[in-house]
């Protein structure tokens, strides 16, 4: 089958859908309103007791955690005592704790309020309500799909697709009616307000680069084209094109990719550390989920959660004053599927990181138990006019070197292990 | 193991300021309990009380209506549990625990019985141990396994399966009594309703109560939750 069109046909294609696509993809006010009601607030989290034996439960069994009114009543208590607007509340079991929202004065300070709280002996912990962002942007058309040429895509196809590899999507709205994208996300759940569906365009980008179906013979190809996709929104995107997250609302789709057995997370955004945050990627990764998350340009040591222990950290370009190992691949100017059914290309190392998210799909599904979080799991491409940067992770490599009976054609170049 | 659950309980309560007490209170259209009918299918009220500590530790109370067979008039049934919980890292939480069911006009089928288990967000699976089950000086066994799944935001599918097995000589051979159930949830702010069809494997004359041969029938309760 012919996935790849001549270059200029796509190009044009692009050219035709991205002004409709983009279209679909401009942020409503509601998303700014959205950005405004999440500053100065704080999460109080409140011991949320494991599942047990109730004797009134007979037939019952289990769905609701229990006692959630007795800790509501503390949470209302709390606010009224220190002068705060209980607003939301979400359950996070695999943290043991219920997290509620509260919102503090305007002329009072956060951390006061956060110290105050944390001294109270029924709160379990209590943090600012942090601010995360996605970090890509759209770029003029330029080239085809870098991934594709260095990764030869078709080829890693033939062995393995990621098929049935639980992929979570942190990201804003997918646009899961997409031609590329139609049929392939599993999951979809909005954890920002009540809408059913919205398709913005970081979440469309990512979900396109990690998973586009490529059996339509146009358009992109999808690094992991049968991974199951979770299309989990946290960020929304305000009228000036930012892609916005909050600890809330990323704390209540990674509660829900842990739940939902997850396999990889992509994390394509940053920002402050997070202690309720950090805690959930603590969880995820003792249950051996790979995490992949965006090292930020902007931040000497790439923001979190990219710095944080464990999660597998990618940027576009060579960050040798970041403390841990960075896994280098492709960021600049790489078509996406567009919201409103077209497609676009886009700059940043959130859509490298997607790109090693769907390259870990495609690993998992040879060796499941593949987390891929040492380094040397990881074969990287040396200095060559054909493979991109030289330290850019060599796909079939990394493939081959984790599954020795994997075929693939071996890109143009030397690869060597990565040796951080 | 009577005195030791009211102990454990007494000291949770008084010893834990921080405990989070939460109530059920409602009526249901029969008190059943491992598929038989306690109640001879008339309407029971049901009451809980549950206390949790933030170490782990908890105990609760409920209190319901109960006929014993020959009787005219249905009488209390209260119901303490203690016992101690603790979630691993893969999501699932372990419990130990004991109840102790009293019945105040007719103590000599008062009877405690202790219980281990396993619980995830949905589901949950416990084996009871029961030296003297309703004071008929017999030793039973009974697992069970419960299952949630949600239909919704206020909607639960509910199924329940459990075997009665009895330990002592005189029912050692017989074959286990299994019950089961199917049913609905449905949570309106702080209502639960729930409707349930419930049915077992055979009759079990071990139960003295005044219907205890049903085999099968519905259950529909509707409580406050506090």
């Amino acid at each position: 089958m012919n996935v790849l069109p001549g270059r200029w046909v796509l190009a044009l294609l692009l050219g035709l859908a991205a002004i409709g696509g983009n279209a679909a993809g401009v942020a409503s006010p509601a998303d700014d309103a959205i950005s405004a009601a999440v500053a100065h607030r704080v999460l109080v989290m409140l011991h949320l007791p494991p599942q047990h034996f109730r004797p009134g439960a007979n037939y019952g069994g289990y769905a609701d955690p229990p006692g959630h009114g007795a800790r509501r009543r503390i949470a209302e208590k709390l606010a009224r005592e220190n002068g705060l607007a209980l607003q939301s509340d979400w359950p996070m079991p695999a943290l043991g704790v219920d997290c509620y929202v509260m919102r503090v004065p305007r002329q009072r300070d956060i951390a006061d309020v956060v110290q105050h709280l944390s001294r109270d002996p029924h709160v379990t912990w209590a943090q600012p309500m942090n601010l995360f962002h996605g970090m890509g942007r759209p770029t003029s058309f330029y080239a085809l799909e870098p991934g594709a040429r260095l990764w030869h895509l078709r080829d890693l196809h033939q062995s393995s697709t990621g098929r049935d590899v639980r992929i979570a999507i942190v990201d804003s709205g997918v646009d899961v009616a997409h031609p590329q994208l139609s049929g392939r996300v599993s999951v979809e759940r909005n954890f920002v307000d009540a809408r059913a569906h919205v398709a913005e365009a970081h979440g469309t980008a990512i979900a396109g680069i990690i998973g586009a179906r490529t059996d339509q013979g146009v358009g992109i190809v999808g690094i992991a084209p049968q991974a199951a996709l979770m299309a989990l929104r946290a960020c929304w995107e305000t009228p000036a094109a930012k892609t916005v997250c909050s600890s809330f609302t990323l704390a209540k789709a990674l509660q829900f990719a842990i739940q939902s057995k997850a396999q990889v997370i992509n994390l394509s955004l940053g920002g402050p550390r997070d202690e309720l945050l950090a805690r959930l990627l603590d969880v995820a990764l003792a249950r051996n989920v790979t995490v992949v998350s965006a090292a930020d340009p902007d931040v000497p040591d790439g923001g979190f959660p990219a710095s944080y222990p464990g999660v597998l950290a990618v940027s576009d370009t060579p960050r040798p004053n970041m403390a841990k190992p960075v896994l280098l691949a492709p960021g600049k100017d790489i078509p996406a599927a567009a919201p409103g059914g077209g497609w676009t290309f886009v700059t940043g190392t959130s859509f490298a990181a997607a790109q090693i998210a769907g390259l870990v799909a495609l690993v998992r599904q040879w060796v499941p138990s593949a987390s891929m979080r040492n380094p040397q799991a990881w074969a990287v491409f040396s200095a060559t006019a054909n493979a991109g940067p030289a330290g850019t992770v060599d796909a079939c490599g990394t493939l081959r070197q984790i599954a020795p009976a994997f075929t693939c054609a071996p890109a143009t170049g030397r690869t060597l292990r990565a040796s951080w | 193991m009577r005195r030791i659950v009211v102990a454990l309980a007494g000291a949770l309560l008084a010893g834990n300021a921080l405990a989070q007490v939460a109530a059920e209170a409602g009526i249901a259209s029969d008190n059943i309990y491992r598929g038989v009918s306690l109640n001879a299918g008339a309407p029971a009220p049901v009451l809980d009380l549950s206390f949790d500590g933030s170490a782990g530790w908890y105990v609760g109370g409920s209190a319901s209506a109960v006929r014993f067979y020959q009787q005219y008039h249905s009488s209390a049934q209260i119901v303490l549990d203690a016992g101690y919980a603790r979630a691993t890292a893969a999501g699932i939480a372990w419990e130990v625990g004991a109840t102790t069911s009293d019945f105040p006009d007719f103590a000599f089928y008062n009877y405690t019985q202790m219980f281990a288990g396993l619980a995830a967000d949905n589901w949950n699976a416990r084996v009871y141990f029961a030296p003297d089950y309703f004071g008929r000086h017999l030793r039973t066994v009974y697992a069970e396994f419960d299952y949630a799944h949600a239909l919704g935001e206020r909607v639960r599918l509910l199924a329940h399966v459990g075997a009665l097995q009895g330990l002592s000589a005189q029912t050692r051979s017989n074959a286990p009594t299994v019950d089961a159930s199917l049913g609905v949830g449905v949570k309106l702010r702080a209502v639960d309703v729930r409707l349930a069809w419930v049915a077992r494997s055979r009759a079990n004359y071990l139960y003295p109560v005044a219907r205890g041969d049903t085999r099968h029938t519905w259950e529909l309760s509707i409580a406050y939750v506090y």
